[in-house]
């Protein structure tokens, strides 16, 4: 079995006694990509020679004390979804229709990280643009979880999910229209972060939905979403969505445990389609936050469902709108399921796409004041039921799936057309050993507090004691 | 994005789609599944006596981002 890369904290420490420990450490996660994320499914892309090039650079200034080497994310090896863009690196977002596009501009939040002393390794796999949950993708391939192979990693932010659960990086950065960072968080046991639209800038972002998407973080501990969380929070003057907000030092708020927190257990809709030892798991954990402090009640999300429907509707438009001359001229370039799920969207009157989106606001007031003046978060389901196999989830080859897959993100999608944040974390294994996870959903820019919440769960579970069984074959 | 409340493909846009090979049965299935998605939406259309937009969501959330303190 092999020795995954740690977290961003005990990297850190190696970094600190050894500073040279930088190159050794992207050494170490460009090699694990090319033997297990390849095993995996996970790689779209090896930056080898930057990576090597930057970590150098990055050894030589904290010898010379010429650079800020106090930063979390110094010398830190990460890699990210093959959606964000690198100038000169290639992206091709999982798809044959962008098949050897390589980008012209760096995503804002890369230029955060990079800020920060971050070395980007390179890309992994997403599904097509961003267009599915399980992590099905026949171009670019599709990712097995690392807790057993035979099963979805989840989508659409697959490979990123397969390569922090398998200790290949400590930390990848998503993209999150309809629970693409949360549902493969929680497939793999990792947390997810789904940000509070506009906290984190998307430009430099292969966009799938501009109204929807989110970019948020997945690792293996709370306290690394923090880090990543804290270093892309920024207004970016290029993504019109972005809004000025100054995040409180999450660090130091991680500690806090959740005594006189109000914690919402939803009494509609989030439970309804979610089978039984899903729910059951989440329940003994409700009444675990109890004991621990918290005060938990019920609470009614009024109308709720609605926003699903909502949440799909506008992806379908935008994404159509997105791709439509490609579907003019190259249709036969997209994946079968990408291009059914496309032209959705082709057939959706323009009153209705206006309506859900002018209806946005007052839906999100209201269920701020029915819901979220009651409570500092509701704690939901991610997948409504026990993870399939990637064959069990093969829409292509099993078009019965196609009922499932739908259902997948049932309880994520809402959350985008809120635009409230969320927060995945792993509680537990099901009856296959695969990881169980809830969703904490809060009101806009209460990170702090899912991320509190959170924490004081994997400090009562302590998940990771348990990890992948993985070995390293030579590519 | 075409604006078609009767679904039917037979418009020029539509036509397009087939012209390029794209299955009529696909557009069929496309065409039910938009129709269902609308109708789950559930719509409230405030009229034009109470007008809103899209601006309204990124104002609430500006308002919010300026009233949360921890």
């Amino acid at each position: 079995m092999t020795e995954p890369l740690g977290t961003i904290e005990a990297l850190q420490k190696r970094i600190a006694a050894n500073p040279t420990s930088i190159l050794e450490l992207t050494i170490e996660a460009l090699s694990k990509l090319d033997t297990l994320g390849r095993q995996l499914n996970a790689v779209a892309h090896i930056a080898r020679d930057e990576a090597i090039a930057r970590a150098e650079k990055l050894c030589d200034a904290m010898l010379k004390n010429k650079y800020d080497c106090s930063a979390p994310l110094f010398g830190i090896p990460v890699a990210h979804k093959d959606l964000y863009m690198r100038a000169s690196w290639p992206c091709e977002g999982g798809s044959k229709t962008l098949a050897g596009n390589i980008a012209k501009q760096t995503a804002f939040v890369l230029s955060r990280l990079d800020d920060e002393g971050a070395v980007d390794c390179g890309r992994l796999t997403s599904v097509e643009f961003g267009l599915g949950t399980t992590g099905h993708n026949s171009y670019a391939g599709t990712p097995s979880n690392p807790w057993n192979q035979q099963y979805i990693c989840g989508g659409s932010s697959s490979g990123s999910a397969a390569a922090v659960a398998a200790g290949i990086v400590p930390a990848s950065l998503g993209s999150d229209t309809g629970g693409s960072v949360r549902l493969p968080a929680a497939a793999c046991g990792l947390v997810g972060v789904k940000p509070t639209h506009g906290l984190v800038g998307r430009s430099g972002v292969v966009a799938l939905s501009p109204t929807l998407d989110t970019v948020g973080p997945l690792t293996r501990t709370v306290r690394d979403s923090a880090i990543l969380l804290q270093a892309i929070s920024a207004v970016d003057d290029k993504d019109s969505s972005s809004i000025a907000y100054q995040l409180p030092n999450l660090l130091n708020l991680l500690e806090d445990g959740v005594s006189g927190l109000r914690i919402g257990w939803p009494s509609n809709y989030f439970f309804e389609d979610t089978e039984s030892p899903v729910g059951d798991d989440i329940s003994e954990v409700f009444s675990l936050l109890e004991r621990l402090g918290a005060e938990c009640v019920d609470v009614e999300m009024s109308g709720i469902e609605t926003a699903n429907a909502m949440s799909m509707l506008i992806t379908a438009v935008e994404g159509a709108s997105l791709h439509q001359r490609t579907i003019l001229e190259n249709h036969h370039d997209f994946g079968d399921q990408s291009l059914a799920r496309l032209l959705v969207g082709l057939f959706i009157p323009a009153s209705d796409y206006n309506n859900a989106l002018t209806n946005r606001a007052s839906f999100a007031r209201r269920i701020l004041e029915d819901t979220f003046k009651k409570v500092d978060a509701v704690i939901t389901p991610v997948w409504p039921y026990a993870l399939p196999t990637i064959e069990e989830s093969d829409v292509g080859a099993n078009p019965q799936a196609a009922a499932m897959v739908l259902r997948s993100g049932g309880n994520t999608r809402p959350v985008n057309y809120l635009g409230f944040p969320a927060v995945t974390v792993p509680i537990g294994f099901d009856a296959n050993g695969l990881p169980t996870s809830v969703q904490l959903i809060g009101a806009p820019f209460t990170e702090h507090k899912l991320l509190r919440i959170a924490r004081t769960l994997e400090r009562e579970i302590n998940f990771w004691a348990t990890r992948p069984k993985l070995a390293e074959t030579a590519h | 994005m075409v604006d078609k409340s009767d679904y039917n493909i037979n418009s020029n846009f539509i036509s397009k789609l087939n012209d390029v090979g794209i299955a009529p049965e696909s557009l069929t299935n496309a065409a039910a599944t938009a129709q269902r998605l609308c109708i789950e939406a559930k719509l409230l259309n405030p009229g034009a006596l109470a007008p809103c937009n899209h601006n309204d969501y990124q104002h609430l959330l500006s308002e919010l981002a300026r009233r949360t303190t921890i």
